[in-house]
């Protein structure tokens, strides 16, 4: 195998220019140099932050690596590549980021891939991002649309909740009252003695009769009956 | 939802063919009517939607001068007539930043 002996100054040192393939193929990546200082990046990352905040930094010094753990020195970083790297930028906002790292072809080199993950709604407005920021072949514009169409649906269908709830104690309470005296009827008594069954707690019972109430019927007609059924609650 | 189609308004019209999808996506039986668009020139384009609905060409007439004000394009739109349940619109893009439009932020609002 033969190892290039290239200064790592910047991608114009590539023949095979990478950065620009991975310009439109991964906005967000980034390619680090043997000593683990940045050397290129993508155009969505310069959008996050301006190309002298990335270039000549080292990689480790932009970025604080949450997970995994072990990373402390530019040595350290070829071991992870491959695998899922949970990152933080270090300067406010300091925004969440997901990436794999891998070896570039030119030796010695890291090129590391950038996502938002699950922050992606957040950062798209931190940063006013647009679609034309991601990759054609990337789906975080769709899932911003899932999250707003969703949003959209679970928030008419709250309403629509809301609406048949209000209907439901409406007609609970129209099942438990006498129309004609607004009363309690026999459904509502029957359930409110069983509550105090089932609780065991103290409560009296009395019972009016009404005496002669036919004869109200009978000689005065049920009007005056329904009026009387009426004013006697009262 | 409609602007998740595009930054500008001839994506826009380009992620029309998805539509039915994209409401489908958020809502199972929710059914659009086919949509297809055809570029004729960079400026000249029309829309065929397929419903069982007759005018539903004209509610998407509509929808479309909403969404070019959204996005401060100048169209003129037309509709052309219907045949066996297909409907077609000329749209004709007479400037894409006739103004501002409204602002959009593809994150959604805070």
């Amino acid at each position: 195998m033969t190892v290039c002996h290239v200064d790592l100054i910047g991608p114009a040192t590539d023949p095979c220019n990478i950065g620009a393939i991975l310009d439109v193929l991964c906005p967000m990546h980034l390619v680090l140099n043997k000593t683990g200082h940045i050397i290129h990046v993508g155009p969505t990352l310069i959008k996050i932050r301006e190309s002298e905040d990335w270039l000549g930094k080292r990689f480790l010094e932009v970025f604080s690596l949450k997970r995994p753990r072990s990373v402390n020195s530019a040595q350290d970083l070829e071991a992870v590549s491959g695998s899922k790297l949970h990152l933080q930028l270090r300067d406010p906002p300091t925004t969440n980021l997901k990436g794999v790292l891998v070896l570039g072809h030119i030796a010695g080199q890291l090129i590391v891939n950038l996502s938002f993950g699950i922050s992606a709604a957040d950062a798209v407005r931190d940063y006013e991002l647009t679609n034309t920021d991601f990759a054609p072949t990337d789906l975080t514009i769709e899932m911003l649309y899932l999250v707003e169409a969703k949003s959209a649906a679970m928030k008419a269908s709250r309403k629509l909740n809301l609406r048949l709830q209000g209907a439901m104690i409406a007609a609970e309470e129209q099942a438990f009252t006498d129309t004609l005296t607004g009363l309690k009827n026999r459904r509502a008594f029957d359930m409110i003695i069983e509550r105090h069954l089932v609780a065991g707690t103290a409560y009296a019972l009395m019972q009016i009769d009404l005496d002669f109430f036919k004869t109200v019927n009978d000689s005065y007609g049920h009007a005056a009956g329904d009026h009387v059924l009426k004013r006697l609650p009262e | 939802m409609l602007r998740f189609g595009g930054d500008t308004f001839i994506e826009f019209l380009h992620s029309l063919d998805e539509l039915p999808d994209r409401a489908r996506l958020a809502v199972s039986d929710f059914d659009l009517p086919d949509l297809d668009l055809r570029d004729q020139t960079a400026t000249q384009y029309s829309l065929t939607c397929r419903s069982p609905i007759a005018g539903t060409g004209h509610v998407f007439i509509g929808i479309l001068r909403a969404m070019a004000d959204d996005y401060g394009a100048l169209v003129i739109l037309e509709h052309l007539g219907a045949s066996q349940g297909i409907e077609t619109i000329s749209i004709s893009l007479v400037a894409c930043e006739f103004s501002t439009g409204h602002r959009f932020d593809f994150g959604g609002q805070r």
